[in-house]
C-alpha cells in the first residue's frame, strides 16, 4: 500500500544500507572483518536501517552466530494505519473508494478485492462486460507497478547501480522504455478508472459508466507497443546476472483453469492445497511478532505448525503457466523460462513475463469490446432486511504483489460491521526472512557493504510493499562478538 | 513528450494533510486566482501523488516553474530559495522508494534522458512541520505569498 507521501524537495532520511555502514569504525576490528568478510564462528549482525527502493518505510536485521544466521527480523516501523477500523459504519458503497487509498501503487487491487467480497456477502451477479472490464482494469494497474519495479527499484541492483538515476544516465533507453510502459498502464486506469491513481468508477456491482468503444479502441495502437516493449523487457532481465540461489518454496496464488488468475479462481497452492475464498481463514493465520507493526501471515498445517509462504508473481507463475496467452508462453520459451522458476532473485524475469501477458490481455480486451447492458448490477431485492442478519462475503484477487484477501460482513442497514484485510507482504513476510536466513548463510564470505546490499536485494525480489502491510523497511549485520556490538 | 513551445508551466507539489507540505499547493492556487483574466500564457499543475507523473509533466518543456516545500539544512523556516535546477542538481538524499521519489530525482532522471525543460526553476519554501493535518503554519503561509509574487512576476514577464 502506498499513503499518500509529504513529498521532498531536499529532505528525507538517508539510505541506509550506507549510512549503516559508514556508521562502523573503520579501524576497529569488525572494520577489518568488514574487508575480508565475515569470519565463520564469530557472531555477528547485519543492520539496514533503512531499506531503499521498496514501498514504505522498515528494516532489517540478521544476527549470525558461530557461521549461521540465528535470527533475521524484517522490521516494519511504519505505523499502523487502520483501515479495518475505518470501515466499520461505513456503507458498503463506500468501501472500494475508501480501500483504494490504502495504496497509490495498487489501489485497484484493493477495490477489486472489496467488489468482490461485497458482491459475494449481497448476492450480486456482475455481468460478462464488466468482468471483462475488470480484468482490463488490473491489467493496467499490473502494467504500471511491474512497469516501475522492474525499471525503477530492481533492474539498478543486477547492474551494480544505486538507481534509477545513474541506470538512466549509463541506458537512458532502457528507463525510458519502463516510464512509457508505465504510462501505458496509467493511460488504462485514466480511461477506465477515470484517474491513473485511485480510480473513481470502480463501485459494487461494475462501474459507475462503462467506456464507450471508441475510447477502448484508441488504446490499441499504445497497447501494441507496450507488448513488444514488454517482450524487450523480458529480454533484458532474462540477460541480468542471477545470484544462484534455489528454495522449495510452498505457493500461493488463485487459479483459474480458464484464463491467468486475477479476479476469480480458485486459492491453490504448490502441496496440492485447493479451496475457495471463503475458506481462506481456516488455513491462513495472522500474528503479531513483536519486532513488526505488521502482522505476519502463515499457513496453517493440519498438525497446527505453521509454515511460510509465497505469493505474488512467482506463485501465479508457477500454478497457472499453461494460463499465460501463447505470446507469453513463447517468449518464456525463447528465453528458458518454461519452467517452474525457484530462484527469487529472477522474479524480475516473472515480472516481465506478466508485463507481457498483461499488455497482451488488455490488447484482447479492447479489441473485443462491445458496450452492452447496464454499467452495474444493483443489490437484489430482499438481500438487506431490517432484523435479518449479517451478510457476509469474502474474496481473493491478485494485486501485482499477489493473493489479496478480504472479508467484510454487511448489517442489515447496509454498512459495514467488520472488514479482514490481508495483503500480500503480510503473506511473504516469513518466506522473506527465510530467504535472508538461507541467502546470508551462504554468502557470509563477502564483503560486508556487499552482504549488505545483498540483503536488501533479496528483500526487493518481493517489491514489498510495507504501507500496504502495516497496515514495513531499514538491515543491520552486528557481529556480537565486536567491541560494542553485543546483544543486549 | 510536451512541446518545448508553448505557454509557462508551474507546478505545485506536496501534500495538503501534511500540514507545512501543503505549501506547493497552496501557491499553486493563489497564482491561479491572482492570474485570473491576466493574459499570459500559463499552465498550473498541482502534483499532490504520484512523482513520475512529474517526468511526463516536465519533459522536454520550454520554461517550467516548480514550488515544494522543503527542509534542508541551511534553509529556514519561511524562507523562498529559488534554484536554477538546468544548472546545478538540486540537493538530495539518496532515493529509497517510490513513496520518496522527489522533485530532485526527477528533475535528475530527466536531465539522464536528455529530457530537462529549456528553463526549469525551483522555488523552495524552507517548512518544519510535516505531521498529518490541514493547514500550513504562518510563517510558511507568508513564505508562498512571496513565492507566489515572485512566481507572478516570472510568468509575467517572459
Amino acid at each position: 500500500m502506498t499513503p499518500a507521501p509529504a513529498s521532498e524537495t531536499t529532505a528525507g532520511p538517508h539510505s541506509a544500507a550506507a549510512a549503516a555502514v559508514s556508521d562502523l569504525p573503520a579501524d576497529t576490528e569488525i572494520g577489518v572483518k568488514i574487508k575480508a568478510g565475515l569470519k565463520p564462528g564469530v557472531s555477528h549482525t547485519i543492520k539496514v536501517d533503512y531499506l531503499a527502493r521498496v514501498e514504505g518505510e522498515g528494516a532489517l536485521t540478521v544476527i549470525v552466530r558461530g557461521g549461521h544466521v540465528q535470527d533475521v527480523q524484517l522490521r516494519i516501523f511504519e505505523p499502523p494505519r487502520f483501515f479495518e477500523a475505518f470501515l466499520r459504519g461505513r456503507d458498503h458503497a463506500e468501501v472500494p473508494d475508501i480501500t483504494a487509498r490504502i495504496c497509490g501503487i495498487c489501489p485497484v487491487a484493493y477495490q477489486m478485492s472489496s467488489v468482490h467480497a461485497l458482491e459475494q456477502a449481497l448476492g450480486i451477479a456482475i455481468s460478462p462486460v464488466v468482468r471483462e472490464l475488470r480484468r482490463l482494469l488490473y491489467c493496467g494497474e499490473w502494467i504500471e507497478s511491474h512497469g516501475l519495479h522492474v525499471y525503477l527499484l530492481h533492474a539498478p541492483d543486477f547492474l551494480g547501480l544505486p538507481d534509477a538515476v545513474q541506470l538512466a544516465r549509463e541506458r537512458p533507453d532502457v528507463v525510458a522504455r519502463g516510464l512509457q510502459l508505465k504510462k501505458v498502464g496509467n493511460e488504462i486506469l485514466r480511461v477506465l478508472g477515470g484517474r491513473e491513481v485511485h480510480p473513481v468508477n470502480v463501485r459494487v456491482g461494475g462501474f459507475y459508466k462503462l467506456p464507450d468503444k471508441k475510447s477502448l479502441q484508441e488504446l490499441a495502437d499504445r497497447l501494441r507497443w507496450a507488448r513488444e516493449a514488454a517482450i524487450e523487457t523480458a529480454r533484458f532481465c532474462a540477460g541480468l546476472p542471477f545470484p544462484d540461489y534455489q528454495r522449495a518454496y510452498q505457493f500461493v496464488a488463485l487459479h483459474h483453469p480458464a484464463e491467468y488468475p486475477m479476479c476469480e479462481g480458485r486459492v491453490v497452492a504448490s502441496d496440492g492445497l485447493t479451496l475457495d475464498a471463503k475458506d481462506f481463514e481456516a488455513h491462513f493465520i495472522e500474528e503479531h511478532v513483536p519486532w513488526s507493526n505488521a502482522l505476519q501471515c502463515a499457513q496453517r498445517l493440519p498438525d497446527g505448525t505453521l509454515r511460510p509462504y509465497f505469493v505474488g508473481p512467482m506463485a501465479r507463475y508457477n500454478l497457472s503457466f499453461a494460463q499465460l496467452s501463447p505470446i507469453t508462453q513463447q517468449v518464456a520459451r525463447e528465453l528458458g523460462f518454461d519452467r517452474k522458476v525457484t530462484n527469487p532473485f529472477q522474479s524480475i524475469v516473472i515480472r516481465a513475463l506478466e508485463l507481457v501477458y498483461a499488455c497482451d490481455e488488455a490488447l484482447r480486451i479492447v479489441t473485443a469490446y462491445e458496450p452492452s447492458g447496464a454499467p452495474f448490477a444493483a443489490v437484489p431485492d430482499g438481500a438487506l432486511r431490517a432484523g435479518a442478519a449479517d451478510r457476509v462475503g469474502m474474496a481473493c484477487t491478485e494485486a501485482p504483489r499477489g493473493l489479496l484477501y478480504h472479508r467484510y460482513a454487511v448489517r442489515p442497514d447496509g454498512c459495514i460491521g467488520e472488514a479482514k484485510i490481508v495483503p500480500p507482504t503480510s503473506q511473504n513476510q516469513k518466506t522473506i526472512e527465510q530467504d535472508l536466513r538461507g541467502f546470508v548463510t551462504a554468502q557470509l564470505h563477502l564483503p560486508r557493504p556487499e552482504l549488505v546490499h545483498r540483503c536488501e536485494q533479496v528483500v526487493r525480489n518481493y517489491d514489498p510493499c510495507i504501507s500496504c502491510a502495516t497496515h514495513f523497511l531499514t538491515l543491520s549485520v552486528r557481529d556480537l562478538d565486536a567491541p560494542g556490538e553485543a546483544l543486549p | 513528450m510536451n512541446a518545448a513551445a508553448g505557454p509557462a508551466l508551474v507546478v505545485g507539489i506536496g501534500n495538503r494533510w501534511r500540514r507545512d507540505d501543503g505549501a506547493g499547493l497552496l501557491g499553486a492556487q493563489r497564482l491561479r486566482a491572482r492570474l485570473a483574466g491576466h493574459p499570459a500564457a500559463v499552465e498550473i499543475c498541482e502534483c499532490a501523488g504520484d512523482m513520475t507523473a512529474l517526468i511526463d509533466l516536465m519533459s522536454g518543456r520550454g520554461r517550467v516553474f516548480v514550488l515544494d516545500a522543503a527542509a534542508a539544512p541551511g534553509v529556514a523556516v519561511g524562507q523562498v530559495v529559488r534554484v536554477d535546477a538546468v544548472a546545478e542538481p538540486l540537493p538530495a538524499p539518496p532515493p529509497r522508494s517510490t513513496h520518496a521519489l522527489g522533485v530532485a530525482q526527477v528533475v535528475e532522471l530527466l536531465r539522464a534522458l536528455g529530457a530537462l525543460p529549456a528553463a526549469l526553476l525551483v522555488y523552495a519554501v524552507g517548512a518544519a512541520d510535516f505531521a498529518p493535518g490541514e493547514g500550513v503554519s504562518p510563517a510558511v503561509d507568508a513564505a508562498v505569498d512571496a513565492a507566489v509574487a515572485a512566481l507572478f512576476d516570472e510568468v509575467t514577464h517572459a
